[in-house]
């Protein structure tokens, strides 16, 4: 059986437009990324909390940090550079780059800037967190649907 | 002589303007009545004209090419507007925000429209004649699907995550949907301000693009079929074109359109109404295609634009109009709305009738043929 | 084609055969929506809810709505379609109702007046949509469409406009424009629907409003075979033939779309008296649909109708819309009732106009 041509173009289309969901749901993906500023402990070893840090994510707006801070920074895509600036013991300005990835099926994620300064694995700063709170969606109660073809007239 | 050959010629080419467009010069007369008693400066009005040509227009011309296929105002539009609003339901739910987020909603738009377009084509092919009726009712009843699938189906069925999208009862879709984060990200993107008036740049070269596809649509060998099935069905079937497909292929097109069309204006938006921003679209926009001077069996690019202009126009003016004239902002509200429908209703009218005297012009002719050849 | 094959392989039983064409004359749509009617009724007392006050329910629904049921007989019968223009007579049933509350009339009289007031307001837009329908003959359908949503909007206008004074109908404090809803308890509420009740325990029967329909429908049924009435039902069944007979094809057409629009009057006021508020500005927009599903449920096509098709048709209407809320509700706790209404009554209208015998027009 021979396919015609308008098949095999028609099936190009599909599949780049398959393709180009794919991509563009990797690409646009949104992860909010909780930068965290507090002494933790990571496998044993307790990282402490810098005095004060500033925190870029993908040459968003810096973030300044003090300890205890966490910020909530919302990024695209999965391919992250992380910059912190901050003053070490010795007093002296450092400036430490790194790249990581987020995994696409992470919402959200916290960041430990101790680990990162201390030079751990991204794998080891970086971890799931699940969202616990209590919204205040899920606290309000009842919503009516309201459908009336007669009402909107807003455009 | 000659020159008064020439001001009785400039008199009847008034006369003829007046004769064939009367709606749009009716929309001129309204709004130049009304801006003055809006009190709107200029800036603003265009400033909003321009956002509004940008949010409208594609949506409008996905009416054009059903129109060339003689299938009248597709009033299923609104099909294509509905898979558009599930693509962005869907695409917020995923969390994929920006442009990319956009284009996703497109592309999950295009499989629901090219089926919803399918089922309303092969409904339309059963009601020839009666097609503007039945796309309409069709537009109701996919609307009850609609409101199935959203209402019940989206959280058990179809995996819907955020409390921000469900309702509190577990399922089904919030009356509003928060498009934040997509919110005019396709009007902000290498927008150009002048003066206060911020022009959004890609918009409007992507209605051009479909200008430009519309165009030379017109002159593919499936544009040529479709202009030759909206002349006469039959005689372009005795022509070999398979009329009730190209129809078919005619509604998906404006289908797979409006559906895009409902992404990029519900992007400039920023919210979804679930329940209540399909409904009313598909007036809208074959309202401000009617105004811009078109008709049921004959539209153009131009009447897209000069359409959106005018009832846009009308639309922003007459609610301050009102208030200022008698005191009732309401009273605007309800004039604009009385004024799309009349609209509709004139043209129809005006279509029909025509239609039914052309037809009975052929009778009288074909009559007085049979008499001579007697 | 496998139709077909279907029907000579059950040559052989005649039975299944009469089965076959009793369901082709009645059509699937209708079949589904009566059994699942009935299965309504059964499910009602075993999930818990009460039969008799069900079926009261139901009863009333149907005396408030059948007059607006009727109204599009006499539009079918002469072969303008179905009235999507409903919406003009019941404006004009507004008028009549409000012009009787404005001149201060209560009880029955006020029922009777607003009929009265109601009447020319009828007739003289009935007899400029009729004219209108006659220069657009082939497309009624969607013009009575745009005719119903345009007068609609347009008296929104007029609400606000209009010198009502009655300080029962305009808004309190700025002493002008109407309300959205008015209540017509001291006018005339109940007049019809509380004349002549039988209640037997859960059950009541609203047997005045039952018997006003009767009155008109059996009116109706008489019109119809009156010489105007074979007249009007020869122009929708063949306009050329009517014409070659000598009948004035225009003029009559426009008496049924006056009829029409004068019956949608009278079944406002109806539905008004029992469910005891006036709803002005949007709130008649959508009220052609259910009326067009109602007598298409009911067995009529776009060019034919009968009164039972009027009586059967708002009677499963109107069990769907009562009885779904109900027992879906105790079944699985949630109303899905106003999705199925919106998809069963327009799926018929759809039915209706996609069936190809009766597209013959």
């Amino acid at each position: 059986m021979k396919l015609s041509k308008k098949f095999w173009l028609r099936a190009a289309a599909v599949a780049f437009l398959i393709l180009l969901g794919v991509v563009m749901f990797f690409v646009g993906r949104q992860h909010s990324i909780l930068v965290d500023n507090k002494t933790t402990e990571i496998d044993g070893v307790s990282y402490k909390a810098l005095d004060v840090c500033e925190v870029r994510i993908d040459g968003g707006d810096p973030e300044e940090l003090v300890p205890r801070d966490r910020i909530q920074i919302d990024v695209m895509d999965q391919h992250h550079t992380l910059v912190v600036s901050y003053t070490d013991a010795n007093w002296e300005e450092k400036k430490i780059k790194v790249r990581f990835t987020t995994p696409v099926k992470e919402e959200m994620m916290v960041l430990s800037i101790p680990a990162v300064v201390a030079g751990l694995p991204m794998d080891k700063c970086l971890t799931h967190f699940e969202s616990q709170a209590v919204t205040v969606d899920q606290i309000e109660q009842g919503e009516t649907i309201q459908i009336d073809e007669t009402t909107s007239f807003d455009i | 002589m000659t020159k008064i050959k020439s001001t009785e010629s400039f008199g009847k080419k008034l006369l003829k303007l007046v004769k064939n467009n009367p709606v749009p010069l009716m929309f001129v007369i309204i709004c130049v009545i009304c801006i003055p008693l809006s009190g709107y400066s200029a800036g603003y009005l265009i400033g909003e004209i321009i956002t509004r040509i940008a949010r409208n227009s594609f949506l409008i011309i996905s009416l054009l090419i059903p129109i060339m296929a003689g299938m009248g105002l597709n009033f299923g539009m609104t099909l294509g507007a509905m898979a558009g609003e599930i693509g962005l339901i869907l695409v917020s739910d995923w969390k994929v925000v920006g442009i990319p987020g956009v284009v996703l909603a497109m592309i999950i738009s295009i499989p629901i429209s090219v089926l919803l377009g399918w089922f309303c084509g092969k409904i339309l092919n059963l009601a020839k004649g009666r097609e503007m009726v039945t796309s309409y009712i069709i537009s109701y009843f996919i609307s009850g699907v609609y409101q199935l699938i959203v209402l019940y189906a989206m959280g058990p069925i179809i995996p819907i995550k955020h409390s921000s999208l469900v309702l509190p009862r577990g399922y089904g879709i919030r009356n509003t949907v928060n498009l934040l984060s997509m919110r005019q990200c396709l009007d902000n993107l290498l927008a150009i301000r002048i003066g206060s008036v911020r022009i959004p740049v890609v918009p409007f070269l992507i209605i051009a693009v479909l200008c430009f596809i519309v165009v030379w649509f017109k002159k593919t060998k499936l544009g040529q079929d479709m202009r030759a099935v909206g002349q006469d069905m039959e005689v372009a079937r005795a022509a070999g074109i398979k009329v009730e497909e190209t129809r078919i292929m005619s509604i998906i097109i404006s289908t797979v359109l409006a559906g895009f069309g409902m992404v990029i204006y519900l992007q400039n938006m920023g919210t979804l109404n679930t329940y209540n921003s399909h409904t009313q679209i598909g007036m809208f926009c074959i309202a401000a295609l009617l105004v811009g001077g078109a008709s049921v069996d004959k539209a153009s690019i131009g009447n897209v634009f000069l359409g959106v202009i005018l009832f846009h126009l009308m639309f922003i003016v007459a609610p301050k109009a009102g208030m200022n004239l008698i005191g009732q902002a309401q009273l605007g509200e309800y004039f604009r709305v009385f004024v799309s429908y009349a609209v509709i209703t004139v043209a129809l009218v005006m279509y029909e009738s025509k239609k039914r005297r052309a037809n009975s012009l052929t009778g009288l002719k074909l009559a007085e043929d049979q008499e001579v050849a007697k | 084609m496998s139709e077909d094959k279907a029907v000579a392989m059950n040559n052989g039983n005649p039975v299944m055969e009469k089965i076959r064409g009793f369901i082709k004359s009645f059509g699937w749509p209708r079949l589904i929506i009566a059994l699942f009617l009935i299965s309504l009724f059964i499910a009602a007392p075993i999930v818990g809810v009460n039969f008799g006050s069900s079926l009261s329910n139901t009863l009333m629904r149907f005396g408030m709505n059948s007059v607006l049921v009727l109204a599009m007989v006499p539009m079918i019968h002469s072969g303008c379609g179905l009235n999507f223009g409903l919406p003009l007579g019941i404006i004009a049933g507004l008028l009549g109702a409000t012009l009787s509350i404005e001149s201060g009339f209560t009880g029955v009289p006020s029922f009777l007046m607003a009929m009265l007031y109601a009447t020319p307001f009828a007739v003289l837009l009935g007899y400029g949509y009729g004219v209108l329908l006659n220069k657009v003959k082939g497309g009624e359908m969607m013009i009575a469409t745009y005719v119903g949503f345009s007068s609609v909007s347009f008296m929104c206008l007029m609400w606000l406009l209009l010198p009502y004074k009655s300080p029962t109908m305009v808004w309190g404090f700025e002493g002008k424009g109407l309300r959205t809803t008015i209540s017509v308890d001291g006018f005339y509420k109940g007049v019809l629907s509380d004349f002549l009740k039988i209640d037997i325990g859960h059950l009541s029967i609203p047997t005045g409003m039952i018997l006003f329909f009767a009155i008109l429908a059996f009116v109706m049924w008489a019109f119809l075979h009156t010489k105007t009435g074979t007249a009007m039902t020869a122009v929708g069944s063949n306009p050329t033939f009517a014409k070659a007979g000598g009948i004035n094809v225009d003029k009559i057409r426009i008496l049924s779309v006056v009829m029409s629009t004068w019956l949608g009057a009278i079944g406002i006021l109806v539905y008004e008296q029992a469910f005891g508020f006036i709803q002005l500005y949007m709130s008649p927009f959508n009220m052609a649909l259910p009326a067009v599903s109602a007598i298409l449920i009911g067995g009529a096509s776009v060019n034919k109708a009968s009164i039972p098709n009027v009586i059967i048709g708002t009677f499963l209407f109107q069990g769907i819309v009562t009885m779904t809320p109900s027992v879906m509700n105790s079944i699985i706790h949630t109303d899905m009732s106003e999705v199925i209404r919106i998809i069963v009554s327009n799926g018929m209208i759809l039915y209706a106009l996609t069936r190809k015998t009766e597209a013959t027009r």
